[in-house]
């Protein structure tokens, strides 16, 4: 039976504008040492195309935004891929895709390819080249990505099997990184009538941390062959339905190869050399974060508090947020306020206006 | 009417308006003083204990998918590619309706009658009791048509015996050898400026989608 093919398109317009009140105490930029600017403004074009017909689908998405340094117009693949059904349950995939593996919000360890901003989590990510191979089952789904790189034995191979037992739905999966670096990780997320409890979790033979040594050099971490000594991150959350429209997310993360407070004092004293080795939300083993937000009757407002707060480096980052959604466009309001000498601004304003069309 | 009529009357609710496999397109619009605030547009598609909608309108809803699999509900964004189970009892995209009122499959399911079929004001009245607390309401009271015995009203209480929400069966059209309402409003009695339409139109019998179609990965397809 033939399909009529069928051919849809949006454009997506994103206009960022950034105010910065660089901190005149920060340990990671004294004197705006990084030469930051007060005002930043991004403008973002996607858009998106999608073809289907019978089982095949392509879809597009590049991104061309002007280059804020030089001012200059750039143009980006964000997603470029072929899908085709070979049955109703096996499907293909070739090209340029997001992978969105994992159950938490703002942080995802089992997801080998990308990793969200946590800053924007509604971010469109640049996707990975792959290939995937996707079993829908009756019980259980099988996805098997290959990602090339220039070296076989430097690419990625990954694999991932997900099932639910009622409302329990869990997956485990495996990759192999190119290089010898592997990870094993599993998700799940337990729901419930008014909370969903969720996690994921991974062993990695390798490290993503970058430690400074009492030198001040980064730490090299070796592969680890033995299970006992592979390095562990873990998220544990839960999204609770306080009222019909207000919603409690909270989440902490572990991860057992990053900063304790006797290496954090290492990063301090040998800065700015050791600057690559900075993360403005968390760089310590324990974090944490809450969001509480409450949506009016209409979805149109969206009025939430971000809190970020890293329990090694005393980190912490309070970010209210106002989120308005027309029809077709959306106003996003941030500021973000900082409170720690690691922290390069002491507060930051962001507003983002996007059409859809 | 006795007892047995009364289940026989729920099971004839069931299968004829709630658990009927069909596809349809859903407009829902949010009112606040009779005013329109919010209007979405959505592809409905039924089938056994599993139901699916796709967000048409508005552009920035779009492609936003919802699943109720017969164990979870689950909403898919697709900007962010990413997958969310979402709890039953939230507002469905925020309206007066919670998302078990929209994504519910079966009465039969969630509830049990509750004593014989009343005479009310020459209308049929026909309660019904929640069989566990993950339920939405305590409580639903049917008002049906004393001749073809469609619901002309829902009541919801609580477990209070309040009646919380009211739903509305304003307007029929023909459908498979019958009627199936094609307007329904929703109303909130604790906020009584607001209100919640369902419009359905192009609505066939049963689906050619296969099961697979109701699967949390489809979803991005």
């Amino acid at each position: 039976m033939s399909a009529q093919a069928k051919f849809s398109y949006r454009i997506i317009n994103e206009n960022v504008f950034a105010y910065n009140v660089i901190s005149e105490n920060s340990l990671v930029n004294p004197d705006n040492l990084l030469q930051l600017n007060e005002l930043e403004i991004v403008n973002r074009f996607f858009p998106v195309g999608t073809f289907k017909k019978n089982k095949i689908r392509l879809q597009a998405e590049p991104k061309i935004f002007l280059n804020p340094l030089d001012e200059t117009l750039e143009f980006a693949i964000n997603e470029l891929y072929l899908q085709y059904g070979i049955s109703d349950k096996l499907y293909v995939t070739f090209g340029k895709k997001r992978i969105n593996w994992g159950t938490a919000n703002v942080w995802n360890p089992s997801n080998p390819f990308l990793q969200k901003d946590p800053f924007r989590i509604d971010n469109r990510l640049e996707g990975i080249v792959l290939t995937d191979l996707e079993y829908i089952g009756a019980n259980f789904t099988l996805n098997a990505i290959f990602s090339p790189a220039e070296r076989l034995n430097r690419s990625t191979f990954a694999f991932k099997v997900s099932s639910e037992i009622k409302s329990l739905s869990y997956s485990f999966s495996y990759a192999f990184l190119g290089d010898e670096k592997q990870q094993f990780g599993m998700d799940f997320s337990l729901g419930a009538d008014n909370l969903t409890f969720y996690g994921e979790g991974v062993f990695r033979n390798f490290s993503n941390s970058r430690l400074i040594d009492s030198e001040g050099l980064p730490e090299i971490i070796g592969i680890q062959n033995g299970f006992k000594d592979m390095n562990a991150e873990f998220v544990v959350g839960t999204m609770l339905n306080v009222l019909p429209r207000t919603i409690l997310i909270t989440e902490y993360r572990y991860r057992s190869d990053f900063n304790t407070s006797e290496s954090i004092e290492n990063f301090k004293s040998f800065l700015p050399a050791s600057l690559a080795s900075y993360d403005p939300i968390s760089m310590g083993q324990h974090s944490f974060f809450g969001q509480i937000s409450y949506m009016d009757a209409y979805s149109k407002y969206n009025l939430s508090t971000n809190i970020f707060y890293d329990l090694t480096t005393n980190q912490l980052l309070c970010s209210p947020g106002l989120v308005y959604n027309g029809d077709d466009f959306k106003l996003e309001i941030n500021p973000f306020i900082y409170d720690n000498s690691l922290s390069i601004y002491d507060f930051q304003g962001r507003v983002i206006f996007s059409f859809f069309l | 009417m006795d007892q047995a009529d009364s289940s026989g009357m729920l099971e004839h609710l069931d299968k004829n308006f709630f658990s009927l496999d069909m596809e349809f397109v859903m407009k829902m619009e949010i009112l606040k003083n009779e005013n329109v605030k919010r209007t979405y547009e959505m592809q409905v598609v039924k089938k056994d204990e599993k139901m699916r909608l796709d967000i048409l309108r508005p552009s920035i809803e779009r492609d936003r998918r919802v699943l109720n699999d017969g164990d979870n509900m689950w909403m898919y964004l697709p900007r962010s590619s990413k997958l969310i189970k979402i709890p039953y009892k939230q507002a469905f995209l925020g309206g007066d309706a919670s998302n078990r009122d929209i994504l519910r499959i079966s009465l039969v399911e969630d509830y049990e009658v509750i004593g014989d079929v009343e005479n009310v004001d020459g209308e049929l009245l026909l309660k019904l009791k929640a069989k566990d607390l993950k339920t939405a309401y305590n409580q639903v009271n049917f008002y049906l048509d004393k001749k073809t015995k469609y619901p002309i009203k829902q009541e919801m209480l609580s477990l209070s015996g309040k009646v919380i929400k009211t739903i509305e069966y304003v307007e029929y059209i023909e459908f498979d050898q019958g009627y199936f309402p094609s307007r329904v409003t929703i109303l909130d009695q604790l906020r009584k400026d607001s209100k919640t339409i369902f419009t359905y139109t192009d609505l066939s019998k049963g689906t050619d989608k296969t099961d697979a179609f109701f699967t949390t990965a489809s979803l991005s397809k």
